[in-house]
């Protein structure tokens, strides 16, 4: 997840370095720009992708036992 | 059990005496125990001008011109004082974390009931155990290149889930949560519960860092404790400990203690944090200010749009007018032609 967000957040700063200093069509722009709204919303997804689980993780027998954390 | 705070002393003693059945002659009070154990302590001329070894501990100068510190060796302590009028008399002022052997008599602090060691000489022995130890071993270490940039993981920003090697119990875990969950309400963990003083400390160390590495959705492991003596943190000066974390294929940030607590696993670990608080800061990007720079991104996409739209209608303008001017030019040619014709 981390790799793919920071390519996601590289990817997103070529396009805003592309549509700063660029003469291309308006196609051309208009399609930069709707893959950097696109990537930001990648990132949000992922973002909000981990579900917030707090747990406390022992191993017996070369067993995982998971229990919930009591703040 | 009746109130006896209002009666006077010779009241209580009377119930004591006709009600609870003990005798007068039985009953004394805390400073009368104390002034009798001072008694005892004090005559007995085996505690009077011992020589003690041990390593000094939790060294204190207080402004009074006085030293308070702890005497200790691996299994037992007691607290000692060296007077400021003694102080001055002394060839050697003792450090903290310091081996050190004194001449020193028993004495009774009755305010608290404490016995302690008032030190009339104090002769170093050598560099504290545990401090020649951390030395030692941070020197091998060392040379052995486990302290090398080039072999320092990198810390995820977005890790899946955030590993802790930690006591369930104390400050230093709930310093980390808290923050953890301020910065990113939705975060993954999973906490390893870990012995972090004593003989067994290292074993449970290398243990919970093994089982955190097992667990595929762990991007990140936080090792840490809170702050102590550096005997509290020796299990942190171990070697085996130092290559369980050099041996991690998951990165580790340590956060041993406080700002001046330095361990070896802080030198071996892929990044220090200074305190549990900033380990949590250096594990996970803070998700409002993510959003927040995302919001201000889509704006400037959403600028940009505006921008290339008006820009473009201007070109559409542009080109119309050329081909008006053509037009017109072309019907003045023609006309021009034909008036000329005719």
């Amino acid at each position: 997840m981390n790799k793919e967000y920071k390519k996601n957040i590289d990817e997103l700063n070529q396009i805003l370095k592309f549509l700063e200093n660029n003469d291309s069509d308006l196609d051309t722009v208009n399609r930069q720009i709707e893959r950097g709204l696109t990537k930001i919303q990648t990132c949000l997804d992922m973002l909000n992708e981990s579900e917030g689980t707090i747990k406390i993780v022992t191993m017996k027998n070369k067993e995982f036992i998971f229990k919930n954390f009591d703040k | 059990m009746e109130d006896l705070g209002i009666l006077s002393e010779s009241s209580k003693l009377t119930y004591i005496e006709q009600e609870l059945k003990v005798p007068r002659s039985k009953i004394i009070t805390v400073s009368q125990f104390n002034d009798y154990i001072e008694q005892k302590l004090t005559s007995d001329s085996k505690l009077l001008n011992i020589y003690l070894i041990g390593e000094t501990s939790n060294l204190r100068n207080f402004p009074s011109g006085h030293i308070y510190f702890d005497l200790k060796d691996k299994q037992a302590l007691i607290s000692c004082i060296i007077f400021k009028d003694n102080k001055i008399r002394l060839n050697y002022i003792p450090e903290d974390n310091k081996e050190i052997l004194v001449l020193a008599s028993v004495n009774v602090y009755k305010k608290s009931g404490r016995y302690q060691l008032i030190v009339e000489k104090v002769f170093p022995i050598g560099e504290g155990l545990f401090y020649a130890k951390f030395k030692k071993l941070k020197e091998k270490l060392k040379l052995e290149g486990m302290f090398e940039a080039k072999y320092k993981k990198e810390i995820p920003i977005l890790p899946r889930c955030i590993g802790i090697a930690a006591s369930t119990e104390g400050s230093a875990i709930r310093d980390i949560l808290d923050t953890l969950t301020n910065r990113f309400s939705n975060v993954n963990v999973f906490i390893s519960p870990t012995i972090v003083q004593g003989d067994k400390a290292p074993d449970s160390i290398i243990n919970s860092i093994k089982i955190l590495n097992k667990l595929n959705k762990v991007d990140t492991i936080i090792l840490s404790r809170g702050g102590g003596s550096i005997e509290d943190l020796d299990c942190f000066n171990n070697e085996n400990v130092a290559k369980a974390i050099f041996n991690s294929k998951k990165p580790v940030i340590s956060a041993i203690g406080h700002e001046d607590d330095w361990t070896i696993s802080d030198f071996v670990a892929d990044k220090r944090a200074i305190t549990p608080t900033h380990s949590a800061e250096l594990a996970i990007v803070n998700k409002e200010e993510e959003i927040n720079k995302f919001r201000e991104i889509k704006k400037q996409l959403e600028n940009l749009t505006e921008h290339y739209n008006i820009k473009s209608k201007v070109n559409v303008y542009k080109k119309s007018l050329i081909v008006m001017i053509i037009i017109i030019l072309l019907i003045a040619c023609i006309v021009i032609w034909r008036l000329f014709l005719t």
